[in-house]
């Protein structure tokens, strides 16, 4: 199930909270576990198995990580036994039909391999699972001794499919006691339904944007064009994927759990560096902390740090999907961060602020074609119209067709990109009198009504499928 | 929290009312399809995921006001938004409606097929006639820097591949394009327009068509709202009117499943009802056989064709003792054979542009 289907909304959602408030604290674990396996099983009935083997084992080698206390070899036995367990599952899981199929490609046999169907949050619940065990095993958390209540800390539906990687330390205290209020109902409520609307009205609107331009023929592509489909997509991924965390972190907040954040929006930043710092944030903290840093970090000299890097950057670029353009993606970034690390740092900082986005914005953007144009025969030619190197025109009738469709969304999807709603919430607090505060109020309430019919309106839209090849 | 409670709680259960009071499971006119029921629920249903999927469909088929909230997007995305289309249909200018052409990827099979087609009925007069639809012909009236269509070169692609004799349909259509030659919320073109076409076919048919004044056109309704309608929803956009040819000859039309006999060309029940277009020829038949013993000449005619050609037949019955309607996705049998075997003089193979590349009928013609 996603969060923006009619079923999660309409049905799933009032229906789980009506029971979760309801019922005392004791049991409200067990609510919001039973809600969430049934989440997840909506999709994949079958995968949970998966969820349960894998939290299983994540949950054992905890308890006996604790057990083995001050015996540093079978300790570290279980940490080895059980980041393997969670590695394979999602080796095979994600990356087998890609194994396969580079082991076919080099060898020219044909393997007779059916790949497994991904299963949903694989990559997420792993995560989180060999940070916990890792995090048990350096004794800065103290292991779970309820399964139920571990099970119930990875299989949370509100960030089970996309996010953020939660780590057990930050909810640790509430997975055992937590305070709902009118408060915590209140920014779960707005928190929510911002992502929901960045979902719906803008990311689903900018995709179909992307749509058009992606299936167009490159070689009659214009330049301007081939920019604005990218830009697109950039800007889609970026409503997307924050706007699931938003919904993630309002959900908590429903609940009484406080996630920590997963996007601060990183289209403002003025350097690669400080993208990843604001993409997708918990992904990046987790590579730090269980990879780059386990490796040595940047405290076994240049050749050393560099190496670490691109190994964290590919691996990065990877887990993103299993397919080498996301294996570019992220040796791209590793490099452009290497670059930006031991060369041009101190030139950059000189530049103009302005000149700063520019340069992030154009490695961003690009970097996102290579994301989303999977294979070499499509985004070379797309690369070609971009740079006007293969008899492309500038622009031509298709792009100002495109921006006369999409300029409104356009303009709301680049406002939004940047801070300009907290800095309106911000002055709007600032406002003292009584009178017009409510009136505000008032405003913002029925203003959210109205985006959510519209949200609703259409969701409804793309499930009406109108039966015309009788149509004639 | 009480009140917080209370309110999520009623919100919800007057919303769920609501959903329960909504039909399920019924046929969707606007749609043309019936809407999905409760799911079969078993072991097998649950394992597999089918019984979710088609729990997820339920609801969203069974969404209460669904239709209005259908038009509310539309109006949402062209006044507010304004976007100058969705759903594949422009917002054209003069109110008209045009669903856009995608690019063919038919052509050359459907070619093949057609060739195979008349070289085995080699003693028949044989004629292909495309027609453009309404992006086309009305190309003027598209939104500004909107892609033009590539009909007219598609079709100029099956013309020179095929040994029938060929209509242009583009050119009469076009040089009349100041009338109001399609609907604004369907995809047929109207009346008027198959006139044109008519006489275009008849031409090369080597008939002396019917001179415009002639024809004496009656209108039937006013409130049709058609296929495009569907895809929109929205509610203030107004119904137009659909005009028949009055036809003076006694005529027969036999419609061989239905195994029924009437005397007339039109099933004006359908008027009340949503799809009004289907009141030419009674909406959809294998074969309808047409005799009209006060013909012009003693030729028969073979018409392989969609639902353009249903408003379009009325005008040929005056020249043909017999009309043969075939629609090749229900006629299961070879086309070809029956020809041959009655002696049928004439065929005429009749398509619009956008269902010659995706009709699986034509696709499968023997």
């Amino acid at each position: 199930m996603v969060f923006s289907s009619l079923e999660f909304l309409f049905f799933f959602l009032p229906l789980f909270l009506l029971i979760y408030y309801a019922v005392p604290f004791k049991l409200k674990n067990a609510v919001l576990l039973i809600a969430s396996l049934i989440f997840y099983a909506w999709g994949e009935p079958v995968h949970i198995l998966l969820l349960i083997l894998v939290s299983l084992s994540g949950y054992l080698s905890g308890r006996l990580t604790e057990h083995f206390k001050g015996r540093s070899t079978p300790k570290r036995l279980v940490l080895i036994i059980s980041v393997m367990i969670d590695l394979c599952v999602l080796g095979f899981f994600k990356y087998s039909s890609l194994i396969a199929d580079t082991f076919s490609a080099l060898t020219g046999l044909t393997l007779d391999f059916n790949a497994p169907s991904l299963p949903i949050g694989i990559s997420f619940y792993t995560f989180q699972t060999i940070s916990y065990t890792a995090d048990v095993y350096r004794g800065d958390i103290k292991a779970e001794k309820s399964f139920p209540t571990f099970l119930t800390y990875i299989a949370m539906f509100p960030q089970l499919i996309a996010g953020p990687i939660v780590r057990y330390s930050l909810i640790e205290k509430e997975l055992h006691s937590r305070t709902i209020d009118k408060g915590s109902i209140k920014t779960g409520l707005i928190r929510f339904s911002n992502g929901l609307f960045k979902k719906v009205l803008i990311a689903d609107s900018l995709g179909s944007l992307w749509a058009v331009i992606k299936a167009a023929s490159p070689a009659s592509l214009s330049a301007l064009n081939a920019w604005l489909g990218i830009t697109a997509f950039t800007l889609q991924l970026y409503f997307d994927f924050s706007a699931y965390a938003d919904m993630a972190v309002g959900l908590g907040s429903l609940m009484g759990f406080h996630y920590n954040e997963n996007f601060n929006y990183p289209l403002v930043s003025k350097s690669i560096t400080e993208f990843w710092h604001r993409w997708h944030m918990s992904l990046s903290q987790w590579f730090r902390d269980y990879v780059y840093i386990p490796l040595g970090g940047s405290r076994k000299g240049t050749f050393r740090h560099i190496v670490n890097l691109l190994i964290v950057w590919a691996l990065t670029g990877i887990w993103h999907g299993a397919g080498y353009n996301f294996l570019i993606w992220g040796l791209y970034y590793g490099i452009i961060l290497i670059l930006e690390k031991f060369v041009w740092k101190k030139a950059l900082d000189k530049l103009p602020a302005v000149l700063r986005h520019i340069y992030s914005l154009f490695i961003i953007i690009l970097g996102f074609g290579i994301f989303d144009l999977d294979s070499p025969d499509r985004f070379l030619p797309y690369f070609k119209a971009l740079f006007l190197m293969a008899h492309n025109p500038l622009w031509d009738g298709s792009f100002f067709y495109n921006i006369i469709n999409f300029k409104t969304v356009l303009i709301a999807a680049l406002l939004l990109s940047a801070p300009v709603y907290p800095l309106i919430v911000e002055n709007l607090e600032k406002v003292t009198s009584q009178r017009l505060k409510a009136a505000l109020n008032l405003f913002s309430i029925l203003l959210r009504l109205l985006l959510f019919v519209l949200t609703a309106a259409a969701l409804v839209s793309n499930s009406y499928s109108p039966f015309l090849y009788f149509r004639f | 929290m009480k009140k917080i409670y209370l309110t999520l709680a009623i919100i919800s259960v007057l919303f769920w009312l609501a959903f329960a009071l909504t039909p399920k499971g019924v046929f969707s006119e606007n749609e043309n399809r019936y809407l999905a029921s409760f799911p079969k629920l078993s072991q097998k249903t649950i394992a597999d995921g089918s019984f979710a999927e088609g729990l997820t469909d339920f609801i969203t088929d069974g969404f209460p006001f669904r239709d209005f909230f259908m038009g509310l997007n539309t109006a949402y995305n062209k006044y507010v938004l304004k976007k100058t289309e969705i759903n594949g249909v422009y917002f054209a200018g003069d109110d008209y409606y045009m669903e856009k052409y995608s690019e063919p990827e038919n052509t050359e099979e459907i070619s093949e097929r057609l060739n195979t087609f008349f070289e085995k009925i080699p003693n028949t007069n044989s004629f292909l006639a495309l027609a453009p639809t309404a992006v086309t012909i009305y190309a003027d009236k598209l939104p500004q820097f909107a892609e033009g269509t590539s009909q007219p070169d598609e079709i100029s692609k099956y013309y020179s591949e095929t040994s029938a004799k060929t209509v242009d349909l583009y050119t009469p259509l076009s040089q009349n394009s100041g009338e109001k030659l399609f609907y604004r919320l369907d995809h047929h073109w109207t009346t008027e327009g198959a006139y044109y076409a008519y006489a275009a076919i008849a031409e090369i048919m080597g008939l002396t068509p019917l001179e415009k004044s002639q024809c004496e056109l009656t209108t039937v309704t006013e409130d049709f709202r058609g296929t495009i309608f569907s895809k929109l929803n929205m509610n203030n956009l107004k119904g137009e009117s659909i005009e028949i040819l009055k036809t003076e000859d006694p005529i027969t039309v036999y419609y061989t499943d239905t195994d029924t006999t009437t005397d007339t060309l039109y099933s004006l029940d359908y008027t009340a009802q949503k799809d009004k277009y289907s009141l030419f020829l009674d909406n959809i038949h294998p074969l309808i056989e047409i005799t009209c013993s006060e013909a012009e000449t003693d030729r028969s005619l073979a018409v392989v064709k969609d639902s353009y050609a249903n408003c379009l037949i009325p005008f040929l019955t005056k020249h043909f003792q017999k009309i043969y309607v075939f629609d090749p996705r229900y006629y299961k049998d070879s086309i070809s054979d029956f020809v041959n075997e009655n002696q049928v003089t004439d065929v005429l193979v009749l398509y619009n542009m956008n269902t010659i590349d995706n009709d699986l009928g034509i696709r499968a013609i023997y």
